[in-house]
């Protein structure tokens, strides 16, 4: 399976929150390709979060520009931009839209236009990646939050997106899911989804492997390549 | 000189009904100029009131329109049968503009108050706590809850659905599953409120005591005495010339 | 007497469903640090729920057994009475905090209870020593990060002044800075004596407990001295 690459590039982008003195983002340029692993670490309101956000077009840059395939982010639709970027939220319960984990899973494909055997077989193929086909009748309320978690993640994976960004997404899983959480992200990793993860958990991001960027206060502060 | 809650309520109150019943441009410039001094003595920040400023273009927009439709007046600028400004309109504009200033002004007084002050002022006008419970309650999760829409209009945009581009059919489809994770989280929040309510006494005994104070002092009195003749007076005057 | 006392507890949400606890029995002395280690869904926050009497007095289900809390019996006790013996802080901290500012939060329980004013703010002098947040207690929640509001939902858990205290996945949305802060004041809490009932699944926490047990599918599997489970159990794991 080769997937369509994206190229997210960041120039000298700072962002502040109305009503905020010290800006959340400042003066970040980077760039990203798919096919990479990128780990963004930091501290809590270091604006690890606020970062994806401004990848995602969902906030705008007061300074600098965020360009995805050297096109200003802004001038895509959000639903291109999800075409591009898979970004599962920090709070599952947020983006859980329907009464089965299969619906849940099928809900983006559908309204692709996607049908009948090609949507049983990809609903599937996502569901048993991370352990979820017999839960697949189950209210998505209904799981506890780790399960939940990963719903929302196969939900967002199963549009294969070329690039997937994961915000904290340990927060609620067990050290079980974690370890499926690893593999599958370092299978996907391989077969050339960029994958970026916000997240503060030492071990995760230790074990994920790939580029790590540290962030602190709002500004990069390191870049460090591992393995 | 710190005044009691229920007097800052009091002079909002004044100022903003002398706004809205008076249309005449002369009498609201007044008022305004009450309204600021009346702020610059509780030592309110005057700041807000330059954030307003990028609606100045909104109102000449709105000056604009109202000459094409306001008959009266000499007319000053005019393209065939058609009065672009008259001098009608810029009064009346400015008028509203002068009414939403004040109004502007006691919500600042407002919201110079303490939140929990003005709730404990509720309370002791006799407004049954349950009552001054929820709107706290309101207060508190009301900015939380829009957060969260947001998300999920975000989010299922980003799950491929183009908000713009949704067939008339399928609107209702779409609404149905925004409004799915939000009315899940209003619910799970009830439940988890209610039982943390419990864990904290809430209502347990018939009557609670309160942290804060709030008492008016003799100046409280002289200042709302002080107001409401002078408001008086100021409408008595009016009405005379 | 036991701290707290756990006799054979069993607990399902619905009549014919598999039980979420199966038949638990343990029991803790005053000032003792007890770990509960287990996956996502192993009855951690029902258990939690349990001990605190949210189970039975607030959640029906199927409840067997019994819990004594300072002697006294979870099902015959009014939940406000337990509240003074007992104290839970949630993972969750947003859903703990109810008032506009700090100070008023931690003054809203004491307030339920009739307490004076007077003796109110001398409490919260108190608690916010402890707990390092004078300067937060103008602030609106809202305006919060993580840690801190963690920070004040635990204050507003000792403010009620508890000798048990549940942390239900407490550290596990904390990054490290701010956990520490939380592991500091728990260490704080153990040298006053306070009971403590530990749930965690990142093992963070593990240098406070006295011993430990792993639940799994509402059982204890595996209970001792707090090396031996936790070595057993993350490095297996992980």
């Amino acid at each position: 399976m080769i997937k369509p690459m994206v190229n997210i590039n960041l120039n000298n982008v700072s962002y502040t929150y109305s009503g905020r003195l010290e800006p959340a983002v400042e003066n970040v340029t980077l760039s990203l390709d798919s096919g990479e692993i990128t780990a963004i670490t930091g501290l809590n309101g270091s604006g690890k979060s606020t970062l994806a956000r401004l990848i995602l077009g969902l906030l705008k840059p007061q300074e600098g520009q965020v360009c995805l395939d050297n096109r200003p982010v802004n001038s895509y639709t959000l639903a291109e931009v999800g075409e591009k970027i898979g970004y599962v939220l920090q709070n599952p319960n947020q983006m859980l839209f329907n009464t089965t984990v299969y619906n849940e899973v099928a809900f983006g494909l559908r309204w692709k236009g996607m049908k009948g055997e090609e949507l049983k077989a990809r609903c599937n193929q996502y569901l048993e990646l991370f352990h979820l086909w017999p839960l697949r009748n189950k209210l998505p309320f209904n799981l506890s939050e780790g399960q939940k978690q990963m719903v929302a993640i196969s939900a967002v994976l199963a549009l294969e997106p070329s690039c997937l960004i994961l915000d904290e997404p340990t927060k609620s899983i067990d050290t079980l899911r974690k370890k499926i959480l690893i593999r599958v992200l370092r299978d996907i990793g391989c077969l050339g989804t960029g994958i970026i993860v916000i997240s503060h958990d030492r071990s995760f991001v230790d074990a994920l492997g790939g580029r790590e960027i540290n962030m602190v206060k709002g500004k990069i502060t390191a870049y460090e390549t591992r393995r | 000189m710190k005044l009691d809650v229920r007097t800052k309520l009091v002079i909002a109150a004044i100022l903003s009904t002398l706004a809205i019943i008076y249309q005449n441009a002369v009498v609201l410039g007044v008022v305004l100029i009450i309204t600021i001094v009346a702020l610059a003595l509780l030592k309110v920040s005057l700041q807000s009131f330059f954030d307003f400023r990028k609606l100045i273009y909104l109102y000449l927009v709105l000056i604009v329109i109202q000459s094409l439709f306001i008959r009266g007046g000499e007319p000053l600028i005019t393209i065939g049968e058609l009065h672009l400004l008259t001098t009608e309109s810029i009064i009346y504009g400015i008028a509203i503009i002068l009414r939403f200033l004040i109004l502007i002004g006691s919500g600042l007084i407002l919201l110079s108050c303490n939140l929990s002050e003005m709730l404990l002022a509720m309370d002791r006008m006799h407004i049954p706590y349950e009552i001054v419970f929820m709107i706290q309650i309101g207060i508190r999760f009301i900015p939380v809850l829009i957060n969260e829409l947001s998300n999920i209009f975000d989010t299922i945009q980003l799950r491929g659905v183009d908000l713009r581009k949704v067939y008339k059919r399928k609107v209702i489809r779409v609404y149905i599953s925004i409004f799915t994770p939000l009315i899940y989280s209003i619910w799970q929040k009830a439940e988890q409120l209610s039982i943390l309510l419990e864990l904290r006494g809430f209502r347990r005994y018939p009557t609670r005591t309160y942290y804060r104070t709030i008492s008016m002092g003799v100046i409280d009195y002289i200042i709302i005495g002080l107001s409401l003749s002078l408001a008086v007076i100021f409408v008595v005057v009016i009405s005379m010339l | 007497m036991k701290a707290l006392r756990v006799e054979n507890l069993t607990y399902s949400y619905a009549a014919n469903e598999k039980p979420v606890l199966a038949d638990l029995s343990f029991s803790l002395n005053q000032g003792d640090a007890l770990g509960v280690i287990g996956l996502n869904g192993s009855g951690k926050t029902t258990l939690s729920f349990c001990l605190c009497g949210i189970i039975p007095h607030y959640l029906r289900g199927t409840m067997k057994g019994s819990v004594y809390i300072n002697g006294k019996d979870t099902r015959t006790t009014p939940l406000h009475q337990l509240t003074l013996e007992i104290g839970i802080v949630l993972q969750d901290p947003n859903i703990q905090l109810l008032m506009p500012t700090v100070e008023d939060d931690l003054a809203f329980g004491l307030e339920n209870q009739n307490m004076p004013p007077q003796m109110i703010g001398e409490t919260i002098d108190r608690i916010c020593d402890l707990t390092g947040i004078n300067d937060l207690r103008k602030e609106n929640p809202n305006h919060l990060s993580g840690g801190e509001k963690q920070l004040v939902a635990l204050s507003t858990v000792l403010a009620m002044n508890p000798s048990i205290i549940i942390f239900d996945e407490s550290l596990s949305m904390l990054d490290d800075r701010a956990a520490e802060k939380i592991l500091a004041i728990m260490q704080k809490l153990k040298e006053t004596n306070t009971t403590m009932v530990i749930i965690d699944h990142t093992g963070k926490s593990r240098s406070i407990y006295d011993h430990a047990f792993v639940l799994k599918e509402g059982m204890i599997v595996n209970r001792g001295s707090t090396e031996e489970i936790v070595q057993a159990y993350f490095s297996s794991e992980v």
